[in-house]
């Protein structure tokens, strides 16, 4: 079984330098006019939410064929601006391991779209390679509405070379800010 | 021979017994009946503008009388004619405008003399249509005078003295005057003289009500990562005289849209955020107000321009987290202005 861990990720990065604004007092007299200057450094924010864990099931005898099962998710992007996905995993490469004590591992393929379905259709993302640049929602809850997929594939002959066992990674999603 | 005269005119009445002398009444005649250069600025009242208290520009104008004629006869005979006259004003004579000095003294200068304009027109004559005059130059434009005491057709001659707001408003408060003379030019030669009078002219610019506003400081909003909304206040102190400390505020910045709605604005890209902006004068008990496109009221300190150290007003900004979190990163800033006048 493979797992994805849920996720959150807050980038911030912050400002080089803050100007500090002008302020004026206003002068005695028939009138008298002051100013108050604002200023707001709107740091790069991203948000990776509504993850769930992947669970491929069970494949024995009476299957056949490769396997593959995907999640959709939400990124919240400050301004609605462009991120990518850098995927790792805690196995230090896109493989399950199994958990008896066996070293038998399975290897699988990431494929990562920036809409809530079309994964399986996309390029595979290369171990610790940022993913094309997609964009997120304004919203951190994205409206409810997820914006972004994930799908991961598993060959059938990599299942047949493993060994009976329970396979498990997490993969780790990081956000990065365009 | 009979012969009377009134108003410097002679009628001569022949009679049988002095035939004999008829050529030479005849010369005399002639001689007794010859035009009078006549010119005469009549009585001009004083100007009193009273007491000015920041009313914008000011203008007062007196009607009078000023005859130019080959008579004195105010109802002359068909041989009256009448003719042309200038008016002059004079000053102080110090350079071709007039003055009117702090206390009456003409040695003031600057904010302590006051800048006045005489217009003149002829109301029988020219339809309103005034011409400036200049210290101590008679006018170039001709006016056709009355016959004496303008009995026939009223007063023709009115002169106007204009002040402008601005040179108001500059000076300092207190009682101005000025004395000035008026004289014409006319009569049939076009340089009889009538040397005329003097007349005064007085104002008082009053204190008008002051106020200050200050102890503004800016207002850093941070860094924003992403969490919650952001709120922010300034207070300063606002210093009014007016009765009470009353005063009037508006609030306003470059950035703010017709309905009155404020927006931080990131320069390089003019994306924008929406924040919401109040006002509470904290000399009364009151809550923070929405400022929108209407200006508000306070209470301000009418004894110390300092407010003692003690602020008396605030704004508050207050952004909401939804609009923070859809903004793009970056710089956002605006200016809020801050107009305060006595209430």
């Amino acid at each position: 079984m493979k797992k994805i861990t849920k996720s959150f990720f807050l980038l911030s990065t912050m400002a080089s330098a803050f100007a500090i604004a002008q302020t004026q007092d206003g002068s005695l007299g028939a009138t008298s006019t002051g100013q108050i200057d604002l200023d707001l450094q709107v740091l790069d924010s991203v948000e990776i939410t509504s993850l769930n864990s992947i669970d491929f099931g069970t494949y024995g005898a009476g299957n056949t064929g490769a396997i593959n099962q995907g999640d959709s998710f939400c990124v919240y992007r400050n301004g609605g601006d462009g991120y990518t996905i850098t995927p790792t995993s805690s196995n230090g490469s896109f493989e399950l391991a199994g958990t008896d004590s066996n070293a038998d591992t399975i290897e699988y393929t990431v494929r990562l779209n920036g809409a809530a379905t079309g994964a399986s259709s996309a390029s595979a993302v290369s171990y610790n390679a940022a993913s094309s640049t997609f964009n997120g929602s304004v919203f951190r809850d994205c409206s409810s509405t997820d914006n972004a997929s994930i799908d991961v594939n598993i060959a059938e002959q990599e299942i047949r070379d493993a060994t009976t066992d329970t396979y498990s990674d997490t993969l780790i999603l990081l956000v990065n800010p365009i | 021979m009979c012969r009377s005269c009134k108003y410097g005119e002679c009628t001569v009445t022949i009679t049988k017994q002095s035939r004999k002398w008829f050529v030479a009444l005849l010369f005399l005649a002639g001689t007794v009946s010859a035009q009078t250069d006549h010119v005469e600025v009549r009585t001009l009242a004083d100007y009193a503008f009273g007491t000015y208290i920041s009313a914008g520009s000011v203008q007062l104008e007196n009607d009078h009388c000023v005859s130019s004629a080959n008579s004195l006869n105010p109802n002359p005979p068909k041989s009256g004619q009448r003719y042309p006259y200038r008016l002059g004003v004079t000053g102080d004579g110090s350079d071709s405008s007039y003055y009117l000095y702090l206390d009456g003294n003409t040695a003031e200068t600057g904010n302590r003399r006051v800048t006045i304009r005489f217009m003149h027109t002829d109301i029988l004559e020219d339809a309103g249509m005034y011409h400036e005059l200049f210290d101590s130059t008679y006018e170039t434009h001709s006016h056709l005078g009355q016959f004496r005491n303008c009995v026939q057709n009223g007063s023709n001659s009115r002169l106007r003295i204009e002040i402008n707001a601005d040179e108001l408003a500059a000076k300092t408060s207190g009682n101005y005057s000025g004395t000035f003379g008026i004289s014409s030019l006319g009569g049939y030669s076009g340089t009889a003289l009538d040397p005329g009078f003097s007349f005064f002219v007085s104002l008082t610019i009053a204190s008008a009500s002051e106020v200050q506003i200050s102890a503004l400081d800016a207002i850093n909003l941070g860094s924003y990562a992403g969490n919650g909304s952001i709120t922010a206040s300034e207070s300063f102190c606002v210093y009014s005289t007016a009765l009470n400390g009353a005063y009037n505020i508006a609030i306003t910045s470059t950035n703010q849209d017709a309905s009155g709605n404020f927006f931080l604005v990131k320069d390089a890209t003019g994306a924008k955020i929406n924040y919401a902006l109040t006002f509470v004068d904290s000399s009364v008990q009151q809550p923070y107000l929405e400022v929108g496109t209407s200006s508000l009221s306070g209470v301000g300190n009418n004894t110390a321009v300092d407010c003692g150290g003690q602020n008396n007003a605030a704004i508050a900004v207050n952004i909401q987290e939804q609009a923070l979190l859809a903004a793009e990163t970056g710089t956002f800033s605006d200016s809020i202005v801050l107009l305060v006048q006595p209430e």
